[in-house]
């Protein structure tokens, strides 16, 4: 049965192609832009590049999780999976279904920037791995936002989610920081992925808990 | 007896009536203290060693950033009363905190602004306490907007004081996270645990102000919750019969 709603749901997602492949896309004519902006033949640190990845993956991965909820509040799902006692399940599949086909290309396509840059080989392993589990956790807290501004267009939740992510970005730049200059960096991932446990186990509780408020 | 005090008071229509006694004299009180306290401190003190006459802002500068946090953590625990009785005036008192919240934290940014040319030659640093002050002031400008967009008023309040938990969750690991990655401004001076590191001559009249501070603050929350209650509740029978 548990199955059978993660299917759903990624077949959901999949079917609205729009949805998944728009931010990748979006995501690459950003990339694309930033060398253009910035003589890439400079001698500029890595910190730069790295820094400018995260952010711009912040606020893509905005865009893709803004629908996230709209269409299953609009048809009458979610007040179903309300009766049937499942929300906090699907909210944790939809969640898991936008990291699948959102966060994870997302990394690659940054991936395949970083490595056009020839950084050495660990920053760039390094790099691909943080932005994997980060994705993750920026769609929880993203998704937060957008469920609590349902409808109100996506403004709103970023303005109130983006202070609570900003441990999280003062923790990739330690790490990167550690890799370049060659210290112990395993300390700050696992603390990375201490993160990413943490919020999602309890993000689907509170998003779950907003979405009954939407509909009482 | 004490859980019939308490059913009383929480009722809006009473806390309106008892609130309507203190809140003048109490505003008038803590006003002429703040006044004293700064006539005190500016007028009253020897000037600083190094900094001169400048430092005398910290009579502004301390009281306002001391209660800019105070005041998210005020919010915290009217807004958890809010989720776990289900009163609705907790609820009302924690939204009209915000909006003072919000003025008091710009009032502590633009102080230490003014502060900082003088003494660092710069009116902004990207430093650790800094940073997490205005980190706050969006916050409880992100705050007061989640609330305006709703039309249905309760669950603006429910979705506020979920918020508000997690911003009080977030706020020492912003201030920690922040800490780490950088300092400049110096560590507090006076702390509940050690000795304090400034002279008696100033510490006096700086305790004097942020006492006085709080007072004044806590009737304008006063003030400001009343006004809120009239406004949400204007159907009420009650309300009609205040003028």
């Amino acid at each position: 049965m548990t199955n059978r709603l993660l299917f759903v749901e990624a077949y959901k997602l999949f079917k609205r192609s729009r949805a998944w492949i728009g931010p990748v896309l979006v995501f690459l004519l950003i990339v694309i832009a930033f060398p253009l902006t910035l003589d890439i033949n400079s001698s500029n640190p890595p910190e730069v590049y790295l820094s400018f990845i995260w952010i711009s993956t912040l606020v893509v991965v905005m865009l893709g999780t803004e629908l996230i909820f709209s269409d299953d509040f609009e048809d009458g799902t979610l007040e179903q999976h309300i009766i049937s006692n499942k929300l906090v399940e699907v909210v944790f599949y939809k969640i898991l279904v936008h990291w699948i086909l959102i966060g994870i290309p997302l990394a690659f396509v940054a991936f395949l920037f970083i490595l056009s840059l020839n950084f050495s080989y660990e920053l760039s392993i390094i790099a691909l791995i943080s932005l994997v589990i980060s994705n993750l956790i920026f769609i929880n807290f993203l998704s937060l936002g957008n469920s609590l501004s349902l409808k109100k267009g996506s403004i709103l939740g970023l303005l109130i989610t983006i202070p609570f992510l900003i441990p999280l970005l003062i923790l990739l730049g330690k790490m990167t920081s550690a890799v370049i200059l060659g210290l112990n960096f395993l300390g700050y991932l696992s603390l990375l992925v201490g993160v990413m446990l943490i919020v999602s186990c309890f993000i689907p509780f509170i998003i779950s808990f907003i979405l009954k408020t939407h509909l009482e | 007896m004490i859980k019939k005090f308490f059913h009383q008071f929480a009722s809006p229509k009473s806390y309106f009536d008892i609130a309507n006694k203190i809140v003048r004299p109490f505003l008038v009180i803590f006003f002429l203290a703040y006044t004293a306290s700064l006539v005190w401190g500016i007028f009253f003190t020897p000037p600083d060693a190094i900094q001169g006459n400048s430092y005398r802002i910290i009579y502004m500068h301390v009281p306002a950033s001391f209660v800019a946090q105070m005041l998210f953590i005020a919010m915290a625990v009217t807004s958890s009363v809010f989720l776990i009785w289900k009163l609705k005036l907790a609820a009302y008192v924690s939204k009209s905190i915000a909006p003072i919240g919000a003025l008091i934290t710009f009032f502590a940014l633009f102080s230490g602004s003014v502060w900082g040319i003088p003494t660092w030659g710069t009116w902004w640093q990207w430093d650790a306490r800094i940073t997490s002050t205005l980190i706050l002031f969006i916050m409880y400008l992100g705050l007061i907007s989640l609330h305006a967009s709703f039309e249905n008023k309760e669950k603006a309040d429910k979705f506020f004081s979920v918020l508000v938990l997690i911003g009080v969750v977030n706020i020492p690991i912003i201030k920690k996270s922040v800490d780490w990655w950088s300092t400049l401004h110096q560590s507090a001076s006076i702390t509940l645990t050690d000795k304090p590191t400034i002279d008696p001559v100033m510490l006096y009249p700086l305790l004097f102000s942020i006492i006085s501070f709080i007072g004044l603050i806590f009737s304008l929350v006063i003030l400001s919750s009343q006004y809120e209650i009239l406004k949400r509740e204007k159907y009420k029978n009650w309300v009609r019969e205040v003028k």
